[in-house]
């Protein structure tokens, strides 16, 4: 998606349902790059299919229960003002 | 992620129109209405008010460095529970349906308003990417969104707070639904709510979350 020539990224079920994907979203999903290794970890491991505008395929993520949890915290939050 | 297994999920509905994720991307908040029904807010509210006592000033979260004369008679107590942490752990599907990330929950909490409703300009921390919120119990004004000071920095935001010329009535006013949740990015997008007497109890609920990569 380079340029103007491409709007959005395109995948494809096994009944051939589309998947449409805008340049938008696929930037908003963009991972810190600190993630890599991470992300990696977690990838059903195959090397990356290409696919088009210098994307690949890099897999399914396939994350270990409790792993949502990882940013979890039951002690509450909330704005305050300070002085000083 | 829609709950624990074997348990009823409590929220009608977990996906997010078309439109709703078009005014999101285009404006940093939308509502998100009719996403349980009236039993559950009667629920929320129950565990609301039951959870005051246990509520108290969090460390953690937003800092507004003001001037002592600015400086409010009382911080807002906050308090968690079992049904809120329930439905936030419910809420993540729509959260990463509207923002198209995977958002993983932080943290949940009732804020309380005992006497006024106010809130200092601020915006949120690295926990809350994403920021649903909805009234838990009584009633809360709207909230005023500031999209003209995206950038500023908390201590000019608190400048701005402690600057008796600043119209604190400014801002974009959004409310809550009844039976859903105001999505905002506040980690963006400067907020705060003016203040006015509630008169009872009056809480919000707030769930935060942010993307795991």
């Amino acid at each position: 998606m380079d340029g103007n020539t491409g709007q959005a990224l395109v995948i494809v079920d096994a009944d051939g349902n589309y998947y449409v994907l805008p340049r938008e979203v696929v930037q908003t999903a963009k991972a810190d790059p600190a993630s890599r290794a991470a992300i990696e970890q977690h990838l059903d491991g195959h090397d990356p299919v290409p696919l088009a505008g210098g994307y690949s395929f890099a897999g399914v993520l396939r994350l270990p229960p409790g792993s949502e949890l990882a940013h979890y915290s039951p002690e509450p939050c909330w704005p305050v003002a300070t002085t000083g | 992620m829609t709950g624990a297994p074997g348990t009823t999920p409590l929220l009608h509905r977990t996906a997010v129109t078309p439109a709703e994720r078009r005014d999101w991307a285009a404006h940093g908040h939308v509502a998100l209405p009719g996403l349980w029904g009236p039993g559950l807010a009667r629920d929320l509210a129950a565990e609301c008010r039951a959870r005051h006592a246990a509520a108290g000033v969090p460390r953690g979260g937003p800092r507004t460095p003001v001037s002592a004369r600015r400086a409010p008679r009382r911080a807002t107590p906050a308090a968690g529970g079992p049904l809120l942490a329930r439905i936030h752990l419910e809420l993540t599907g729509p959260a990463r349906a509207l923002t198209g990330r995977l958002l993983v929950p932080t943290f949940a909490a009732y804020g309380y308003y005992e006497h006024d409703d106010e809130v200092f300009l601020h915006i949120d921390t690295e926990l809350c990417e994403l920021t649903l919120l909805t009234t838990a119990a009584g009633r809360v004004g709207p909230l005023h969104l500031h999209p003209g000071l995206t950038g500023a920095s908390m201590a000019e935001l608190g400048a701005l707070e402690s600057d008796p010329a600043w119209d604190r009535a400014g801002g974009t006013p959004v409310t809550y639904p009844a039976t859903g949740v105001t999505a905002l990015d506040g980690r963006r997008l400067p907020h705060h709510r003016p203040g006015r007497p509630t008169g009872e109890l009056s809480a919000v609920a707030a769930f935060c979350y942010r993307s795991l990569f």
